[in-house]
């Protein structure tokens, strides 16, 4: 039972899965991977179903010691992957011993990555997902992050599926330090001075240390805004980027607030969402705005190239 | 059959449709909290978000046709009465504690306010309030309608942190924080009570249409109950 023995528990390390469906309503975020592409793709190399629970490490991943062998892949951010010390390709298969130490390194480009294994990881299971969300310490590993020395135990997994085709056709995002974030306007652009609608993709943001999974704080130079605080709370999801008086725009992660009172001023394109999860401080990025229609086709396109991301 | 309430439907992504009110007037308040119910109940497929005047629905734009989803919520709308009179539904009460080690914006709201601290307290705490939405965090409720006397915009720049239990004050709405996170209303006081338990089969303890008192507390008393 106790499979997976942590002797090193990295900066942030959760157990995710695609997130927690269906209780938005009720304020529930969705929660899950912050780069829901990648911990699909991690899913989809082994076989699995692609809302399997993976582990999400965050900045510096864990280093833990295997009790049964298992098959293991690592996708998104670049990580360093060692088994007993032995580097090993990210996005490839590998059999990891009983008894072997696997470890993974800090992030050079990127912030999340996403380990699978051959045997399904055992959470909390809360309103149907083992997603951990953190400020309500639900979920995944007792509602926490890992700490050294916490046990993960893992259970068979009955689902096999060959995804081999759509696999080679994937495309992974260019990870860099530097980032152009698809957008299209949202139900508050109007609120934003003619200057700032014009400045708005010239505007070079860094990512603030203050950022999370419920949110990427940016800093650039303030978006002036028609906003006097006085708001009614409207619907958020991940994606949406809004803009307090201070002008500094917070673009919502997979823990973002489902209700919000500062305008909503632009929404990050599907074909970009998963990006999010991949931005850290100190990283650029700029916005580059497209049409509706436009952020539709470039989804399905993609979703016909690569299909299993329909699902998210 | 003509619906009592006509609304509009606006793309506001690929992937996000907005429902409002054509008259954008609420003379329902529940409207859009009902609609989320029968939304939910006939299609099980689709995240659904109500605000007071507006509701979010969040669908797959690769699985679903967002025409046929839209024909959905007009139809939706026409089974949708407002009752002739506003029935609130179970009563709860809410201790506060109001110390300046809890209310983090005590002194900005006196200035703002011109108010003395016994009398913002008395305004914040002696009313009866309607819990009119609930989101945010888990947890967190909407209250209205506050005292137009402490009424203050929301926060230019949010807070990263604030405890769990903060109660906060923006415009006509007051609300408390059930979790520990980021905030952008002012804050008043404090509560101890857990408000989001993931442990009892039913962690939702609020719902719209409920009755939410505030009852002022000592420090002494704040820290037996956090105790308990």
């Amino acid at each position: 039972m106790k499979d997976i023995e942590f002797i090193s528990s990295g900066v942030l390390t959760t157990i995710q899965d695609l997130g927690r469906r269906r209780w938005r309503n009720m304020g529930v975020p969705l929660s899950g991977a912050a780069d829901p592409e990648s911990s699909a793709l991690a899913n989809a190399l082994m076989g699995k179903n692609i809302n399997s629970p993976v582990l999400e490490s965050t900045f510096v991943g864990p280093k833990f010691k295997l009790h049964t062998s298992q098959n293991i892949v690592l996708v998104g951010a670049i990580m360093e992957l060692k088994i007993d010390g032995i580097s090993v390709p990210h996005k490839t298969v590998i059999t990891a011993d009983s008894g072997s130490i696997v470890e993974i390194g800090r992030a050079t480009h990127g912030c999340r990555s996403y380990l699978a294994f051959t045997d399904n990881i055992i959470g909390a299971d809360f309103l149907g997902s083992v997603s951990t969300y953190l400020p309500s310490k639900l979920g995944g590993l007792k509602g926490r992050m890992i700490q050294k020395g916490d046990f993960i135990s893992l259970e068979k997994n009955d689902y096999k599926e060959d995804y081999q085709e759509a696999i080679e056709t994937s495309q992974q995002a260019n990870y860099s330090h530097s980032w152009l974030i698809r957008v299209t306007e949202g139900p508050e652009y109007d609120l934003l001075s003619t200057s700032s609608k014009d400045e708005i993709e010239n505007n070079q943001y860094l990512v603030d240390k203050d950022s999370d999974r419920m949110g990427v704080r940016l800093n650039g130079s303030p978006l002036k805004i028609d906003e006097h605080g006085d708001m009614i709370s409207s619907p958020m999801f991940p994606g949406t980027i809004q803009c307090p008086a201070n002008g500094q725009p917070i673009m919502l992660g997979p823990d973002a607030q489902t209700l919000g009172g500062y305008p909503r001023i632009l929404q990050v394109a599907k074909i970009d969402r998963a990006l999010i999860g991949q931005l850290r401080p100190g990283d650029q990025l700029r916005f580059k705005k497209i049409s509706l229609q436009e952020a539709g086709e470039l989804w399905r396109d993609k979703a016909i190239s690569f299909p299993i991301i329909s699902h998210i | 059959m003509v619906s009592q309430f006509p609304i509009v439907i606006e793309e506001i992504s690929e992937d996000l449709l907005q429902v409002k009110l054509k008259e954008n007037k609420i003379d329902y308040p529940y409207f859009f909290w009902q609609l989320s119910q029968h939304i939910l109940k006939s299609q099980n497929n689709l995240e659904v978000v109500p605000g007071e005047d507006s509701l979010v629905i969040q669908f797959n734009p690769v699985l679903q046709d967002r025409e046929e989803i839209k024909e959905e919520i007009y139809k939706l709308t026409e089974s949708i009465d407002a009752p002739v009179k506003n029935k609130l539904e179970r009563s709860i009460t809410v201790p506060v504690c109001y110390d300046d080690e809890f209310a983090l914006d005590m002194k900005n709201i006196l200035n703002h306010t011109g108010l003395s601290r016994r009398e913002v307290i008395g305004e914040h705490c002696h009313r009866k309030y309607e819990v009119k939405m609930i989101g945010f965090t888990p947890g967190f409720v909407y209250l209205g309608e506050l005292s137009e006397k402490i009424k203050l915009p929301r926060l230019t720049n949010p807070r990263p942190f604030v405890p769990k239990g903060s109660i906060g004050i923006a415009n006509n709405r007051t609300g408390i924080y059930p979790i520990q996170g980021p905030a952008g209303w002012s804050i008043i006081g404090r509560t101890p009570i857990n408000l989001f338990d993931t442990k009892r089969n039913d962690p939702f303890l609020i719902l719209p249409r409920m009755e939410l008192i505030f009852e002022q507390i000592t420090k002494s008393e704040f820290n037996a109950m956090l105790r308990d």
